[in-house]
């Protein structure tokens, strides 16, 4: 059981590294919008298309980046105003249910579909539509389907702990499992 | 009985995914996991071909990753993370309690005018709530207020930030009606700003009628020099409202995308942060943090979205939905339009807005884009209209999601930044007022279609 937890948090930790660092492609990418849109304006001659594309390549990455690490500290919303007052165990059962019929098949599936994707478009040395713009498109779909791979893990990492809990007599505190009532912040 | 499983299979789908979500398990899962669950039976029963679930990972690409207009989604949520951190807040109370001092019910008024102009760039709902929540609720009560109508103003002037430009939401749901953000953003400035003028009359009704409620300030409350005065003034509004023109007038100029004038309005909200002296890494950090979290479980919901509507649509889930509404008497055009507002109004109970945005509008937009409203809206008038009105009001009522007792979103946050004596009970009683005159904005946007497409004709966006 210690060595579930263990795996649990590692987990945890590799996607909160991945995630706040891909966090600051938010600063970057505002840079690079105003950095456009002044360049335009006083009429400089660049590789526009490029720099458009760009804007939303660090959208997909970030995005792709957080999903996961959002399981992991319990920020997907849930609509829990009957189930909100069970106790810590049966939410643990609702969690296991849950990750075991849902959200596994559900996203590893996708996740599965997803590496192909990629590999397609990496044998094809696919570039942008447009042929100013990027080329390697192969990049951002591997960081979309490695995002996908990161919710499959952020998932595991959740049920790993729900095991220990309801199966290895853990106590809460040393579980540490973010579920329970959560208010989505937009 | 397999052939009715087998043809009524996306109508049970839909229906029994509303029970399973109350499980309390992660909504974007939940959907997720409906869907593989109905692709599988539906397979099982020869009227779904497993395979098609692959293309989940084609739509989460083609509409939603490299979607340039859904780009400023992050933008602008980490415009307002910052916004929410840069200390303009407290500065703006101020300014527009000075401005309003000889107002009855000045306070709550000052909070009403305040959280319109602050909470549409800050945008992200909670944060509003809980930043006008911080510095103005404690204030209110120390100045005699009554707890239930200083609750109301904050919560419902908290919540004009996801109707009023530029609203995440907005942009949510013009991807899935399939028109422009920018006609959804112009068409929802005026309704966001009638329902902000129907909660100042109530405020200003209640302070005249019991002023009890709501005391007024002394004469020797703020600066007592003019000079002071312009100056409390001009610190409060100025850099805000510099950073709404910036941002919502060079989209409406069709300068900028809502994604570029999104990653400027950053910037903006930087400078304003550094003017105040609260700009540093730290903040930033936190910022980013709070924001990507925010924008990670919004994607996240349309990843479970996307599979949800992909299979419900591939079982044939719009035309049994039609069939099935004209089955139980609902084929008129204003009797779909009344059954779709009563489902989002009621689902927005238990719901928040992107589940119902992600869910309802794929489903009932098109079927609604089928009537001829012209009649109501003013001859000429095509699907453009209809869908830039329709977005209004579903914007409008979902809104009002945020507000209603006993699950919106809002009185969490409001329970949670109140000071201790405040109860859960104060709160819901508080709101009722409030989610009325909601209503009462519902229906006049809905009567007066001008309302919502004054603006949008103004701008020739649409004629």
């Amino acid at each position: 059981m210690k060595a579930l937890l263990a795996i649990a948090e590692w987990i945890r930790r590799t996607l909160e590294r991945v995630a706040f660092a891909s966090g600051w492609l938010l600063v970057v990418m505002a840079c690079v919008i105003t950095f456009d849109v002044l360049a335009r304006k006083i009429g400089l001659q660049l590789p526009y298309t490029k720099l458009q594309e760009l804007e939303w390549h660090f959208h997909a990455a970030i995005f792709s980046l957080w999903m996961g690490y959002c399981y992991t500290i319990n920020a997907h919303p849930r609509v829990d105003s009957f189930t909100e007052r069970l106790s810590l165990r049966r939410k643990a059962w609702v969690e296991l249910a849950g990750c075991v019929l849902f959200a596994l098949p559900y996203i590893a599936l996708v996740s599965w579909y997803s590496i192909d994707f990629v590999v397609q478009s990496y044998r094809l040395n696919e570039t942008s539509d447009s042929p100013v713009g990027l080329s390697h498109r192969w990049v951002l779909k591997g960081i979309y389907a490695a995002g996908l791979w990161m919710v499959v893990a952020g998932i595991l990492s959740v049920l790993l702990r729900v095991i220990a809990l309801l199966f290895g007599g853990r106590s809460p505190e040393e579980v540490n499992l973010q579920i329970g009532h959560t208010v989505a912040e937009v | 009985m397999l052939d009715w499983l087998a043809d009524n299979l996306a109508l049970i789908m839909f229906v029994a995914m509303f029970f399973v979500i109350f499980c309390g398990y992660p909504v974007a899962y939940v959907m997720g996991g409906m869907a593989l669950l109905f692709a599988l039976l539906g397979a099982e029963l020869g009227v779904f071909r497993l395979i098609s679930v692959s293309d989940v990972v084609l739509r989460m690409w083609g509409q939603v990753a490299i979607d340039p207009v859904l780009a400023s989604v992050p933008m602008f949520i980490f415009m307002g993370t910052i916004l929410e951190r840069s200390g303009s807040a407290k500065a703006m109370l101020d300014a527009t309690e000075v401005m309003l001092k000889r107002v009855p019910g000045a306070l709550a008024v000052a909070v009403m005018v305040m959280g319109t102009i602050l909470a549409a760039p800050i945008g992200v709902v909670g944060a509003a709530v809980v930043t006008l929540s911080l510095i103005a609720l404690p204030q209110m009560l120390k100045a005699g207020y009554d707890k239930r109508l200083a609750i109301g103003t904050i919560a419902s002037a908290g919540t004009l930030g996801i109707l009023i430009p530029p609203a995440i939401m907005l942009v949510v749901m013009a991807e899935m009606l399939g028109t422009s953000a920018g006609y959804l953003f112009l068409s929802c400035f005026m309704p966001g700003f009638v329902l902000s003028g129907l909660y100042i009359l109530y405020i200003l009704g209640v302070a005249i009628l019991r002023p009890g409620t709501a005391p007024k300030l002394t004469a020797d409350y703020g600066p007592q020099t003019r000079r002071e005065f312009w100056h409390t003034i001009w610190r409060g509004m100025f850099p805000m409202t510099a950073l709404m023109v910036i941002v919502l007038g060079s989209i409406f100029a069709g300068w900028a995308t809502p994604t570029e004038s999104g990653g400027v309005g950053v910037l903006g909200s930087m400078l304003i942060a550094a003017l105040n002296n609260r700009l540093n890494v730290r903040m930033v950090h936190e910022a980013v943090i709070s924001a990507c979290r925010a924008n990670g479980l919004v994607f996240m919901i349309f990843l479970g979205a996307t599979g949800f509507s992909l299979v419900f649509r591939l079982l044939g889930g719009d035309d049994l939905m039609i069939s099935t509404l004209s089955g139980l008497g609902i084929d008129t055009k204003w009797e779909m339009l009344t059954f779709v507002m009563v489902l989002i109004f009621l689902l927005g109970f238990p719901f928040e807005w992107i589940e119902i945005c992600l869910i309802v509008l794929p489903i009932f937009g098109p079927i609604l884009a089928k009537y001829d409203f012209s009649d109501h809206l003013g001859s000429g008038a095509g699907q453009a209209h209809l869908l830039t009105w329709f977005g209004t009001l579903v914007a409008v009522n979902l809104q009002t999601a945020f507000m209603t007792p006993p699950f919106g979103a809002t009185l969490f946050y409001m329970k949670g930044t109140a000071p201790p004596g405040v109860t859960m009970t104060d709160v819901y009683r508080g709101m009722y007022p409030f989610v009325a005159l909601q209503v009462v904005g519902l229906m006049l946007c809905i009567y007066y279609p001008g309302i919502s497409l004054w603006l949008p004709r103004l701008a020739g966006f649409l004629d």
